[in-house]
């Protein structure tokens, strides 16, 4: 295998790992305080694999988990600037960050244990 | 909420305009109120991102801040809308038209059972043209015979198939020709 063709089996692979891990990552940083989106942005473009995020995809899943209950949205007028909207996690959301980062947890504790070699 | 982007130059307000045109047609599923919602959301987003980013043209900021917020596709042609009208019209006519054919064709399965002397698929003396009939036609040949009822049932089905396969492309409210059609 070459190290192109290893480089396109990673792409793929962080390109789906990154779909899934996207709502854990918006709840973890909601569940730091209440952001407007494009602190929140700001705050994923942080994140490994996600530096060059198109932005306008953040908010449809915004959307989406205020539909799920898992975050509030409020208008906030500013004294400079265009009004923002600000997201708060709610407890709903809260409760399922706690569980997502759980899963996150024995997943990790099983991916990145250390099989014994066998000895021949 | 509604809101606007002040732009001073005709190049920034017309990347501008295409930008909510696209984003408008992105959004033409969402209900009236939450597309208004979505938008004044992405007028904030820009603006701020427009205000951070240290480059001195208005155009070079507005295309950057786009570019990394990313640029719906652009709506089909205009002219794809009276294409869309007439295929979406057609569809019903032809949906019609074909579903009748398909309910005969069910019926006289029905009938085959019921009278397999005189229903079924005949060919005349001489003639290359299949006819189908309740009757048994005076010097024609019975083609299938007791095949008639599993032929008729496997036509009806894959009739009833691509009736479906026009149904979802044309008339459905969520397939591409209706969403085609949509202001």
């Amino acid at each position: 295998m070459t190290g192109t063709e290893m480089e396109d089996i990673l792409d793929r692979w962080s390109s789906q790992a990154r779909k899934g891990y996207f709502e854990m990552l918006l709840l973890a940083r909601l569940n730091a305080g209440r952001a407007y989106g494009y602190q929140i942005v700001a705050a994923l473009k942080q994140a490994p694999g996600f530096e060059n995020l198109a932005e306008g995809t953040v908010y449809p899943v915004l959307t989406r988990m205020k539909k799920d209950g898992l975050v509030t949205a409020e208008w906030v007028a500013e004294d400079t600037g265009p009004p923002r909207k600000y997201y708060t996690v709610t407890e709903l959301g809260a409760r399922t960050l706690d569980a997502m980062q759980g899963i996150w947890r024995r997943m990790d504790e099983v991916l990145l244990a250390q099989p014994a070699k066998e000895t021949s | 909420m509604r809101m606007t982007l002040e732009l001073t130059t005709a190049e920034a307000r017309r990347l501008w305009t295409d930008f909510l045109r696209r984003l408008d047609w992105a959004n033409r599923d969402l209900p009236g109120p939450e597309r208004e919602e979505a938008k004044s959301e992405v007028i904030a987003h820009i603006a701020e991102d427009m205000a951070a980013l240290d480059l001195p043209d208005e155009v070079e900021r507005l295309r950057e801040a786009l570019d990394r917020f990313g640029i719906p596709p652009a709506p089909p042609p205009a002219w794809q809308k009276p294409l869309a009208i007439v295929l979406h019209y057609l569809a019903i006519m032809v949906m019609g038209a074909s579903g009748l054919v398909i309910l005969i064709l069910l019926h006289m399965t029905l009938m085959e059972a019921l009278n397999p002397a005189a229903v079924g698929l005949y060919i005349y003396p001489g003639d290359t043209v299949l006819t189908l009939s309740y009757e048994n036609q005076a010097g024609a040949r019975e083609i299938l015979g007791a095949w008639f009822i599993p032929a008729m049932l496997v036509v009806s089905a894959l009739g009833s198939a691509a009736l479906y396969g026009l149904w979802k492309l044309a008339l459905s409210p969520t397939g591409p020709v209706s969403r085609w059609m949509r202001p």
